[in-house]
């Protein structure tokens, strides 16, 4: 799991790439990533995908996966921290508005 | 029928990996080898260009030259391909690819590189063909079934061509010419029909 | 102590020497390459094909294989199908 952060924003943040951030939602939810620092993302967004994860409630889950088979980048999933929007039919999030502080970890 | 060649098209490619998924899925590659890999420059920049690399089929393949036992053997599509079977994983194939197609799953004791894997254009090896030891071996033969390769019938935006060489290029040749430059080369024109970046396509469309 | 040493070399040559026996051959038993041409299908009898195979196409024929590729590859030229 990770967060693509713009490198203007990870200077101002003293985050570097593949180091650990922590993602606060207005859920509530702490989630805590690995930072890919490109220029993919403009300087007021932030990108994290879903289906990705890798810790629960904190905890690497690195000893639950077959050996080997473990995804490199873990972290915790996004489901706790998208606002409060989702489709009424799927019950899918709704995507990118969620509005976020990243702060390193 | 000419040789069989892989196109692609680095202003379609969407670096969306659909190829490597569907290449890595439908011949069940080994884990350490990505027999494609899409290759991206400027990542977020403009001008940023993506494209899908695996291998090129060579007409005068390097990996062919140089291997000591005489591994590869090219088909009359021209596709090369090799036998695992007498493969002896030394790696000189991978040293001289300057693709880097040639690869060694990394499951080895000792760092040993066991056989090499490597695109083959679904068109698995020299096992009897479509049956088991070939998908062991080789993956997928699609070719035999009468279809092209997973990964370019998978790309989503038909950056990455396959097949008839011939055909492959007149297709990528027709797509030049009517997508012109500048800005309609991503269909400016004919999202917006205006003329103000490029000229706007004229095919029957407002 | 010195003879259980000298047993113990002669062992150990003795097992590394006859590591390689039971190694196979190197070499495709034919000795060139031997790859059944596509259009020969995936079929476990010869010249068939399976419910994998794409259908529109008789199995076997080289011209009728050919015909299938270069319609499968002009397949992927969508300006044959826009307006």
């Amino acid at each position: 799991m990770f967060i693509e952060i713009n490198p203007k924003v990870a200077a101002e943040k003293n985050i570097r790439n593949g180091e650990r951030a922590w993602v606060h939602t207005p859920t509530g939810a702490k989630l805590n990533v690995q930072a890919l620092v490109t220029e993919r993302v403009g300087p007021d967004t932030v990108f994290m995908p879903f289906h990705f994860s890798g810790h629960w409630q904190g905890a690497d889950l690195l000893a639950y996966y077959p050996k080997g088979a473990a995804p490199i980048v873990r972290g915790e999933a996004i489901n706790t921290g998208t606002t409060y929007g989702y489709d009424s039919v799927t019950m899918m999030q709704e995507t990118k508005t969620t509005v976020c502080n990243i702060e390193k970890a | 029928m000419a040789r069989m060649k892989f196109v692609c098209d680095s202003e379609r490619c969407i670096e969306c990996n659909g190829c490597v998924t569907a290449c890595k899925n439908e011949n069940e590659v080994p884990w350490g080898v990505n027999r494609r890999r899409v290759v991206t420059l400027n990542d977020g920049l403009p001008g940023e260009k993506s494209i899908s690399v695996a291998c090129m089929h060579c007409s005068d393949a390097p990996c062919m030259a140089v291997c000591p036992v005489q591994c590869f053997y090219r088909t009359d599509e021209g596709v090369v391909l090799h036998d695992k079977d007498v493969c002896i994983g030394c790696g000189y194939c991978s040293y001289a690819c300057p693709f880097g197609a040639p690869q060694f799953p990394s499951q080895g004791t000792f760092g040993a590189r066991g056989k090499m894997d490597k695109c083959t254009f679904c068109a698995g090896g020299p096992e009897a063909n479509g049956s088991e030891a070939e998908f062991e071996k080789y993956g997928r033969n699609r070719l035999a079934e009468g279809k092209l390769p997973a990964c370019a019938e998978m790309c989503s935006t038909k950056a990455l061509l396959a097949g008839d060489g011939d055909v492959v290029a007149d297709i990528f040749r027709t797509r030049v010419v009517h997508r012109g430059t500048g800005a309609e080369v991503w269909g400016w024109g004919t999202a917006y029909g205006s003329q103000q970046a490029g000229k706007p396509t004229t095919e029957g469309t407002k | 102590m010195r003879r259980a040493a000298v047993a113990l070399f002669a062992l150990a040559s003795g097992a590394l020497l006859l590591a390689a026996c039971g190694e196979k051959p190197q070499t495709n038993a034919e000795g060139v390459k031997h790859d059944a041409v596509p259009w020969t299908g995936t079929g476990t009898q010869a010249n068939t094909g399976t419910v994998f195979t794409a259908p529109g196409w008789k199995v076997g024929e080289k011209t009728a294989w050919e015909q299938q590729i270069k319609l499968r590859s002009n397949g992927q030229n969508e300006y044959t199908k826009e307006n």
